[in-house]
């Protein structure tokens, strides 16, 4: 149990310790011949039994360490935390010029924890300015890099004071010069200072027309840090920093910038007793200035993408669906994500191809832009609300992201795999079994969603030479005038019909050889079968019959002369009368006697027929 | 040599259909100046229907050939009055005519009639009015040789509607032809034709500027500029070759 909680201690402790840190402060530039001070900051619980640094070979001890303690024991709420700091400070003199390291300091506590500081850089440069009033040999071409720009290819250009050396001066420095529309850029105004500064006035900094910019300058009080120019230790602090988009081509001058600085100098002349004890210095209003710049901004090529909308950097697109399996008419949405760097604040929205079925709401936009790394980089989420309206599966396709490259100076165009919602029916959809009442559907009018031409015709129909008419075309005549001549016929030939029914008397004469045949053919039928009596019978009734019809005269009224009489009136030869006469007296006989031989009646019968067909 | 006719008869025919397939393929693919070409092609073998002119109007519009879309609408409707599918597009399309003409209001009865002409094509009307004379006939026919009185009277009654049913059929069918044949209906077809007070570039005053697509009536003819009437009224020289009939 014992052992346990010792464990238990141990371990708390190791804890705390690593809770205990050291600190270095230390200036990271200093001239060949300035004394300086490297300050260790312990902080902890515990206290520090064993401190050790060596500034090394590169500088020389002057003093120190000088050592400090403050604790801090603070009871919140009964609850007691106490901190503990010791400083250890040492005053250093570099020996030579150019970038050397101070090693790192190990700080030893009670109860036998450790801990290290940090390697810390420091840069010595042979400064100019003292070094021509105070003689030092120790001037190297070496330690002049420049700390103005913040990238390669920075263009700065600084207005340097005149008056009492270039104490004070201004920059304004632009990350790059040759740009593209939409392309963003940092610009920083930077005041450099070797004076004493009490003031500032009348800063007038550059309005930017014809960018979209930005002001991402650090907030809270101007932060001064010594910096290198042409080996000059300067205290450098940034004024104002911007991120500019420019929103038009051509050369866009940016106006330089003015501020009024307030320096004190000190009058060094006298050096009496008093000096010390009144202000004899003297504040001098100094105005710096930075001259005008000329950006050259070039067009965005031509041929731009359909889906580009505006971005000009390095962009990612992804796009997902927050719920891709749902009900009808139950909320969800697209998140289409566009990060990277480049004018992300003023890219637009992708636009999405949404089915008919989804109903789709405003998008929302949300930005996440990292001010710290000057406003370029970060990401835009694109929200699409949509609700389905029908059930099924619905494809969306590929979401597509063009943006200018920069760096390769062309389109690209990024694309998102197909989006899949699976839409089931709705619950609500379905009419409840358990209850009666129906739905409640609201009506409304199809909408149009655009109007376009109908399609083609699949089929030529049929195709004609050109400029023909069928009316008064020679077709046309032909089948007018075969309808009227068919009219005629038709009327021609019915008329007559009629005219001939309309005439009894002409009907009788022309149906009497008919009829006269048609018994002569049942005669011979008698004839064949050899009944005699029969077949004169029927000739006679043939022959007497015929005549009858003929002279349009009763049967009863006629007599051989009669018959003779009338037919030569009618134009009928007298061989045929007689012929005729010969049957009729050769049936009348035969009626009443022998029915003669079968040749015999067989010659008759012909003879019958020559004089009907002579008389017709 | 019957035989050779023939055969040079299919292959004309061949052409045409594999001319439309192609045609087809090229507008299904959004390749519109190749369906032009094709369907062109048809046409400059001497056949036409309205179909053709239809498919022709469509592929123009969507190359973006506004005047000559309108053009062959018009071309098609001429040949088939009753063409629904080339008259909703001709809607669509004149929709997007930059010109727009009031029309002088015509006497109803006048456009009723023409409308009920158009409602057939002229090859149409003359196969009724031939029907027509047909049935006239037969009831003149009935008149003349029936006995009943209402046999009678149904010819006698029939033979006179039908008679006047084929002066109708008749006068709708020449009608339309002679309008067909008259040539005077153009279509402006270059984006931009000024319209002048005489047939000279020089010496003469603009009246208006007409745009592509603008259907005019060809009044007169001097060189290379006519003088055209608008839906309105209005009376102007513009260059010849700034329209094409319809």
């Amino acid at each position: 149990m014992k052992r346990i909680i010792l464990s238990l201690l141990l371990s708390l402790s190791a804890l705390w310790a690593s809770a205990q840190t050291v600190k270095v402060s230390a200036p990271n530039l200093v001239s060949a011949t300035e004394q300086f001070r490297v300050t260790f900051t312990v902080e902890g619980d515990s206290k520090v039994s064993d401190f050790t640094w060596s500034p090394g070979s590169d500088f020389q001890l002057v003093w120190g360490p000088t050592k400090s303690f403050s604790s801090n024991t603070s009871i919140v709420n009964g609850k007691v935390t106490s901190s503990s700091s010791s400083s250890y400070s040492y005053l250093l003199l570099p020996l030579g010029t150019g970038k050397f390291t101070l090693g790192a300091a190990t700080a030893t506590f009670k109860g036998g924890q450790s801990a290290q500081s940090r390697p810390f850089t420091i840069e010595v440069v042979a400064d100019n300015s003292q070094a021509s009033s105070q003689g030092s040999g120790q001037q190297q071409s070496q330690g002049g890099s420049s700390q103005g720009g913040s990238s390669q290819g920075a263009v700065t250009s600084g207005g340097k004071t005149s008056g009492k050396g270039s104490d004070v001066f201004m920059s304004f420095s632009l990350s790059s010069k040759n740009l593209v529309v939409g392309q963003p850029v940092t610009a920083t105004i930077k005041l450099y200072q070797r004076a004493e500064i009490t003031g500032f006035d009348d800063a007038k900094f550059p309005s930017f027309t014809g960018f979209w910019s930005q002001d991402i300058s650090p907030q809270g009080n101007v932060v001064f840090q010594r910096e290198n120019v042409d080996n000059v230790i300067y205290n450098a602090a940034v004024l104002k920093q911007y991120v500019l988009i420019p929103q038009q081509s051509g050369d866009i001058v940016i106006e330089g910038s003015t501020l009024d600085c307030i320096v004190r100098y000190r009058n060094s002349s006298g050096g009496g007793l008093f000096d010390d004890f009144f202000d004899n210095s003297t504040s001098v209003r100094k105005r710096v200035t930075t001259p005008s710049m000329t950006v050259h901004v070039s067009k965005l090529p031509s041929g731009a993408p359909a889906s580009f909308r505006g971005g000009v950097g390095k962009f990612t697109m992804t796009a997902k669906v927050s719920k891709d399996s749902l009900y009808t008419h139950e909320a969800s949405s697209i998140v289409v994500t566009v990060s990277g760097s480049g004018n992300i604040a003023l890219v637009e929205p992708p636009v999405l191809n949404f089915p008919s079925e989804l109903e789709v709401y405003d998008t929302k936009t949300t930005e996440n832009i990292d001010r710290a790394r000057g406003g370029v980089s970060g990401s835009k989420t694109y929200e699409y609300p949509f609700i389905p309206r029908s059930y099924g599966d619905f494809v969306l396709p590929p979401v597509q992201y063009s943006y200018y490259d920069t760096e390769s100076g062309k389109y690209v165009t990024t694309q998102s795999d197909s989006l899949r919602i699976h839409v089931l029916k709705g619950a609500d959809d379905d009419a409840p079994a358990a209850t009666v009442t129906m739905p409640v559907v609201t009506k409304r009018g199809v909408k149009n969603l655009s109007e376009d031409i109908r399609f083609i015709a699949a089929k030529p129909g049929n195709l004609s030479p050109k400029g023909r008419f069928f009316v008064f075309s020679a077709a046309f005549w032909i089948i007018a005038a075969v309808l009227v001549l068919l009219f005629a016929a038709i009327w021609i030939a019915l008329s007559s019909i009629a005219a001939r029914k309309a005439d009894v008397v002409g009907t009788k004469t022309r149906k009497a050889t008919q009829m006269a045949m048609k018994r002569l053919r049942l005669a011979q039928n008698y004839l064949k079968q050899g009944i005699g009596a029969a077949f004169y019978e029927e000739l006679y009734r043939a022959m007497l019959g015929f005549v009858s019809d003929k002279l349009n005269m009763p049967a009863a009224d006629l007599s051989k002369e009669r018959i003779s009489e009338c037919l030569s009136a009618g134009g009928v030869s007298e061989e045929a009368i007689s012929k005729l006469i010969d049957v009729l007296d050769a049936c009348e006989f035969a009626r009443y006697a022998d029915a003669g031989s079968n040749e015999q009646m067989t010659a008759r019968d012909d003879k019958a027929v020559e004089a009907i067909s002579t008389i017709y | 040599m019957a035989m050779n006719a023939f055969s040079f008869n299919a292959q004309a025919s061949q052409s045409v259909d594999s001319l439309w397939t192609k045609a087809a393929a090229a507008y299904s693919e959004g390749q519109w100046s190749e369906a032009v070409a094709s369907y062109q092609a048809i046409l400059d073998k001497g056949v036409e229907s309205p179909k053709l002119y239809y498919n022709l109007a469509g592929a123009y519009f969507k190359d973006g050939w506004k005047g000559k879309a309108v053009l062959n609408y018009e071309r098609a409707l001429r040949l088939d009055p009753s063409f629904n599918d080339a008259k909703y597009n001709l809607e669509i399309v004149n929709a997007q005519i930059e010109d727009d003409i009031a029309q002088v209001p015509e006497f109803i009865l006048k456009s009723a009639a023409r409308k009920l002409c158009y409602m057939i094509s002229s090859d149409a009307w003359a196969v009724i009015s031939l029907l027509m004379l047909a049935l006239t006939l037969a009831g003149v026919l009935m008149f003349v040789l029936c006995h009943g009185s209402a046999l009678r009277k149904t010819g006698f009654f029939g033979a006179i509607a039908t008679v006047l049913l084929f002066v109708c059929a008749l006068g709708c069918s020449l009608s339309q032809r002679s309008d067909a044949l008259r040539q005077d209906k153009a279509v402006i077809i270059k984006p931009v034709a000024p319209a002048k007070s005489s047939p000279s570039a020089e010496s003469s005053a603009d009246l208006f500027v007409l745009h592509e697509g603008t259907k005019v009536t060809i009044i007169d003819e001097v060189a290379a500029w006519v003088d055209v009437e608008l839906a309105d009224g209005r009376q102007g020289w513009v260059k010849k070759d700034t329209l094409e009939i319809i």
